[in-house]
């Protein structure tokens, strides 16, 4: 058996010479294959990337033992630019596009290693045959492609030096199904071109339907390994990645007795003929749908449908160019950002936004600011009006942490939390505002079936507790479907279908533009 | 009209050179994140190299010289104390900048004494008219070699894959590196390029119609740092637009000083390029051109 | 506390009366209070039985640090000599040189620590580190002396100012531009000076002296960072102005020189003593500073013939052949010899105490440096100024250290200039 061209043996990998981010993994990518490592986030699925790519010291990695051979030679104490030059690159996790250069600069800064220019004018053709949409776009600024466009511009841009293997992290990432059809198409295509891949996964449909052999990792080890098929075939892998074999869990639900005083009851929701655009284009056509008091309304669509857009003007971030959006009484469309938190409504974000170095209960306790009533003097002073109200916040905000099972953690500084309990605390500051309506900015995103399932069980039971309205605007289609009373579905800014999850499911509109290939 | 137009002139051609100085802090901005305090000294050893080298070897050899030792500086800064800053915060890298720039200065300051050295420069005290109007040759000609000097940075960022490489590691260095570019490399050369800057500043600075290098040529660079706020912290063209703003401003509110002086006091044309500039800042808080902090929510 | 530098003034009248009324009775034999052999004199602080020590705070490390060097050698210099001829009151005088970097809060410090041990102070260098310490050292009733020409300084009773103030060099300036260099009456003047205490003084002595003389002032404040004066001399050119009277530094006469010349504005530009230095002869604009640049200066320059001032430079050249020569040359000299005087005035009262110092000064109306200062300089009068003639130069490519000495000048406005009225 020839020499693999990559062979990892034994690696450890820790940060900041504390944290071990990987033990014992030893694994290997036979030349022209493609090979898929699945886990769930903090797995160390990124770190071993970045230790074959050798991009670990920039985030205060380091290798601690083991070697890591390509092409027979051990990459210690080579550098990124190195391996790079021997035909090794990675794509980072979430594309991460020069967003202030055009394509053609873009793609020229990947082939920045390349000197022979008739070599780069061969590669960038290639990259241009390969993805169209890029040729066409080519002098565009990589921050206004879609998401999928710029999922192509990292892989185009890391083929711009015609690499022997490429490393792709997370390529699926926050894609809709139909985009990660095609994405995986791409990598078999690029494979086909004589490209070795070690692609790092959480879709593990995705992940092994394109690999020929595939590693498990899980909390820094290799917990399992063999051919796509075997693992694909395995029961525990079914269970946890694919969630196909996953039973519904049973409403295993603590009621607890909150004591949090209950907010004003929640009220509909009405947008009506709501309208955005920037510049010219419109991001949202006379959108309208309704949120009825107390229930769990979905909004769905693939990547670009116009889903945050809508989100952030319920939020008060943008503004609507037509159309009204009522709460109740209150036309939320007339009054400035700050005052939509005033009428009950809260919200959260996609991208995590929390204050990493505080504790969770800071965290928390931000999102009271709005129902603090002493003054800065008054808190300064510490006047026992002050402590007392101090009092009454922290004690709110340890029931809303035991609500969402963050009562032990309270006093944990946030960057030592899993992802998942991290959009919790999200969850948990917007809820801290006691609103009559949760906004939640897709809450599973970047979870695995099995993490996504949890936070679906504890949506259901904030919904309960606490007798609120909730939108949540989602891609993950299975976590909507077994959450929501009604689903609202959004493409290219337009409705296009409306019901319950099982109409929705059914329309064949939503099944040709939403669901893709893979529901045909 | 003619008074007016001179001013302007004067405003414009000052501005030019103060757009030299604004864009090495923004090079070195975008290219280490660094707020380079020590610039203003930079500026000045250039000009002085050129001062004391120029009787020997004559005025242009010394300009090389002078563009080479302020380019070395900028990179031997960035090699030996902002690579190795123990805590890369940007405000620990600007204090650490302060510190060298009192250094710097304190030596150039004990070498200049209190000599005011001419640079030498051919142009002397030359002046081309045009019409009535009268401006010095060394504005004439700063104003050329800065226009070419942009083009030259125009080209470099935009079509060289030096300058796009450097613009992808200001952009994202991570991300860059994996695309196998050297941080490393990007930062010496934006170091190298604001020192070049600098010491071209500094000679025009420095040659007529001001007399000579003394050390108060480093507080004058400072009067960029409006310049540079303005246009965007990490703006080249900001920069240029910012330094043609603020010398503009100057020249015409001390031009007009006599008619302005009942309404805004006396030695307004001092602290006008700061007006402009917080004014600037209040109504587009990132500057005229600089990339906002937009995060998509 | 209000009160204090009143009671330290009559405090100090009541001693130089008291010692004068010892002079007028003294009996040289009958005297037994100093109890030290050699003179029958009180002593106080920096004064033994050989030794007198007067300090100095200076700035060796800052901005100012090169032409500070020149002052101490001479400094130096000109007390070894004094020393060699016998002394102060039979003492040797030493000098305790200290560096303050023109830092304020270093230059206080140095001040309260030496304090103890001197007598009196040859010299604070620096606007903003004089300024700390005149109101301490008035306080404590010690000599300071060379602290430059700012009016703000003559409110301390026991500052020496060597030679006239800034108002009175610029009102000199406008009385000369108006006498001798043709600006007409009615006609205007440009006035361009540095924001602060310096400028803002020239600045009301010109303001003074051409609301006497019946012309216009164009005022334009800069700072040492303007170092293109394009915009002002434009500005100026635009008024028409028939002359220039500059309070600024070197610099800024080139620029402004230079620039006036370019616009054909052939007009005469009155500098202040700093704002020469003769390293300007050699920048491109050499031409226009010999054809229109005057020097108002309140020491004598360089080049001058009088006796005092070759003294000085004999001095330095044999100290420092190889040294800078300039304005600082004759001004460290001339500090020496007013420090001189006041000893040798509180030698002879009988009182070689710092308070004894300042008492001589008070008490001394016509003072005479051998033309290195105007002579009569009166110090007896605390608030104004000690004289108000000035030495006005042409700068030249041919004089030594580039100022020609044209002569000995104190115009009517000058005359009737007074701080406070």
């Amino acid at each position: 058996m020839a020499e693999p061209l990559l062979s990892v043996e034994h690696l450890d990998v820790s940060y900041d010479g504390a944290v071990q981010a990987l033990r014992d993994v030893s694994l290997e990518v036979a030349a022209g294959s493609v090979v898929a490592v699945l886990g769930s986030n903090g797995a160390g699925k990124t770190s071993l990337l970045r230790a074959v790519s050798r991009a670990l010291g920039s985030y205060g990695g380091a290798v601690t033992g083991g070697t890591i051979r390509y092409q027979g030679v051990d990459l210690a104490g080579l550098d990124t630019s190195t391996v790079v030059r021997r035909g090794l690159v990675q794509v980072p996790e979430g594309r991460r596009v020069f967003r202030d250069l055009t394509v053609e600069e873009n793609l020229r800064a990947g082939g920045f290693t390349v000197r022979d220019a008739k070599a780069r004018d061969e590669a960038r053709d290639r990259v241009f045959d390969l993805f169209p949409v890029l040729a066409e776009r080519r002098t565009q600024l990589g921050g206004l492609l879609s998401g999928g466009q710029q999922q192509m511009l990292a892989m185009g841009r890391a083929l711009m030096t015609s690499p022997q293997l490429l490393l792709l992290d997370e390529p699926s990432l926050g894609l809709a199904p139909l985009l990660v059809d095609q994405i995986g198409e791409i990598v078999t295509t690029i494979n086909a071109q004589g490209t070795a891949v070690l692609l790092i996964e959480q879709n593990a449909v995705m992940g092994l339907r394109v690999a020929d052999r595939a590693y498990v990792l899980e909390v820094g080890h290799v917990t399992a390994a063999g051919s796509a098929d075997e693992l694909a075939a395995s029961d525990d892998v079914r269970q946890r990645y694919l969630g196909a074999a996953a039973p519904e869990r049973p409403a295993a639900v603590v009621v607890t007795e909150p004591g949090i005083p209950t907010a004003e009851a929640p009220k509909r929701l009405a947008v009506e003929g709501l309208t955005v655009r920037f510049g010219g284009i419109a991001a949202l056509s006379e959108v309208s749908f309704a949120v009825e008091p107390g229930t769990v309304h979905a909004l769905i669509g693939p990547n670009g449908a116009g889903k945050s857009t809508c989100i952030n003007v319920l939020g008060g971030a943008y503004r609507a160019t037509e159309g009204r959006v009522t709460y109740g009484e209150d036309e939320l469309t007339a009054l400035p950002s700050h005052r939509t938190a005033g009428l009950g409504v809260a919200r959260t974000f996609q991208n995590i936004s929390l204050a990493l170095e505080d504790t969770v209960e800071d965290n928390l306790l931000v999102g009271r600011h709005r129902l603090m009533r002493s003054g800065v003097l008054a808190s300064a002073l510490r006047t026992p009006g002050a402590r007392r109200e101090e009092r009454a916040h922290r004690s709110t905000v340890r029931d809303i942490a035991d609500l969402l099972g963050l009562g032990p953690l309270l006093h944990v500084p946030v960057h030592s939390l899993s992802y998942g309990n991290r959009k919790r605390v999200e969850m948990g500051r917007a809820l801290a505002a006691r609103p009559s309506l949760l906004l939640l900015d897709e809450p599973v995103a970047g979870m695995t079936h099995g993490e996504s399932q949890e936070m679906a069980e504890t949506i259901r039971q904030v919904r309960r507790d606490l007798g609120l309205s909730v939108l949540l605007v989602e891609h993950d289609m299975p976590f909507v479907m077994g959450l929501a009373e009604q689903v609202t579905v959004l493409d290219f800014g337009k409705k296009i279908a409306e019901g319950t999850p099982a109409e929705v499911q059914r329309d064949p509109e939503v099944l040709r533009a939403y669901l893709g290939a893979s529901a045909a | 009209m003619s008074y007016f137009l001179t001013q302007v002139l004067n405003g414009l051609s000052y501005g030019l050179v103060l757009s030299l100085i604004a864009a090495g802090f923004a090079i070195v901005f975008t290219s280490t994140g660094v707020l380079n305090f020590a610039h203003g000294s930079i500026v000045l050893l250039g000009a002085y190299l050129v001062a004391v080298l120029h009787p020997t070897i004559g005025f242009w050899p010394a300009m090389l010289v002078a563009l080479f030792g302020a380019a070395l500086v900028g990179v031997l800064i960035n090699a030996l104390l902002v690579r190795n800053l123990a805590d890369p915060e940007p405000g620990a890298a600007a204090i650490l900048m302060l510190g060298v720039d009192i250094v710097l200065l304190t030596e150039l300051t004990r070498r200049i004494g209190n000599q005011v050295l001419p640079v030498g420069a051919p142009w002397g005290a030359s002046v081309v008219r045009f019409g009535d109007i009268a401006l010095p040759t060394g504005r004439v000609v700063a104003a050329g070699v800065t226009v070419v000097a942009f083009a030259a940075l125009w080209y470099l960022f935009s079509r060289t894959d030096l300058g796009v490489g450097m613009r992808a590691a200001a952009a994202d260095g991570p991300t860059a590196s994996l695309m196998g570019i050297r941080l490393s490399r990007t930062a010496a050369t934006g170091w190298a390029l604001a020192g070049v800057l600098a010491a071209v500043a500094g000679v025009f600075l420095t040659s007529f119609p001001s007399p000579g290098v003394a050390p108060t040529i480093a507080l004058s660079a400072f009067a960029a740092i409006p310049a540079w706020v303005l246009g965007g912290f990490d703006s080249v063209p900001g920069a240029v637009v910012g330094g043609l703003l603020i010398g503009l401003t100057s020249a015409l509110v001390t031009g007009y000083e006599g008619d302005l002086e009942h309404v805004l006091g006396a030695g307004f044309g001092e602290v006008a390029p700061y007006v402009v500039m917080i004014v600037v800042l209040l109504v587009r808080p990132s500057g005229l051109m600089g990339s906002k902090e937009a995060v998509r929510v | 506390m209000k009160h204090l530098p009143r009671t330290c003034a009559l405090t100090a009248a009541a001693v130089t009366m008291l010692s004068l009324a010892a002079c007028s009775t003294t009996d040289p034999n009958a005297s037994g209070e100093g109890g030290g052999g050699e003179g029958d004199v009180t002593t106080g602080s920096g004064v033994t039985d050989s030794e007198i020590t007067v300090g100095m705070l200076t700035d060796l490390s800052g901005p100012f640090a090169a032409g500070a060097a020149v002052q101490v050698t001479q400094t130096n210099a000109y007390w070894d000599q004094v020393n060699a001829d016998g002394g102060v009151c039979d003492r040797d005088v030493v000098v305790d040189v200290q560096d303050h970097g023109y830092d304020p809060q270093r230059a206080v410090t140095l001040y309260r620590s030496m304090a103890p041990d001197v007598i009196a102070l040859q010299q604070v260098l620096g606007g903003p580190t004089s300024a700390a310490v005149l109101p301490l050292a008035e306080q404590d009733d010690v000599y300071v002396g060379g602290v430059g020409w700012t009016g703000s300084a003559l409110q301390y009773e026991n500052n020496q100012l060597p030679g006239a103030s800034y108002a009175i060099e610029a009102a000199n300036a406008v009385d000369y531009l108006v006498d001798e260099l043709g600006v007409p009456e009615g006609g205007r003047i440009g006035v361009v000076y540095f924001a602060g205490d310096y400028g803002g003084d020239a600045l009301a002595g010109a303001e003074h002296a051409a609301e006497e003389r019946g012309v216009e002032i164009v005022a334009q404040e800069i700072t040492s960072q303007t170092t293109d004066l394009s915009a002002q001399a434009s500005a100026l050119v635009q008024a028409d102005v028939a002359g220039v009277v500059l309070a600024a530094a070197p610099t800024q006469l080139a620029s402004l020189a230079g620039v006036l010349a370019t616009q054909g504005a052939d007009v005469p530009i009155v500098g202040m003593n700093p704002t020469f230095n003769p390293s300007l002869l050699g920048s491109p604009v050499a031409d226009a500073l010999v054809a229109n640049a005057y020097s108002i200066t309140s020491v004598a320059p360089y080049a001058s013939d009088a006796p005092g001032v070759q003294a000085a430079n004999e001095l330095y050249a044999s100290v420092a052949p190889d040294g800078d020569v300039g304005w600082e040359v004759p001004l460290a000299y001339v500090q020496g010899e007013l420090l001189r005087q006041a000893l040798e005035g509180a030698c002879e009262a009988g009182e070689l105490t710092p308070e004894g110092v300042v008492a001589a000064l008070q008490e001394s109306s016509s003072v005479d440096t051998d033309g290195l200062l105007p002579d009569g300089l009166d110090y007896s009068q605390p608030g104004q100024s000690p004289t108000t003639t000035v030495y006005v130069s042409k700068v030249g490519a041919a004089a030594e250290a580039g100022l020609a000495l044209l002569e000995e000048f104190s115009g009517p406005s000058a005359e009737s200039f007074s701080y406070g009225g």
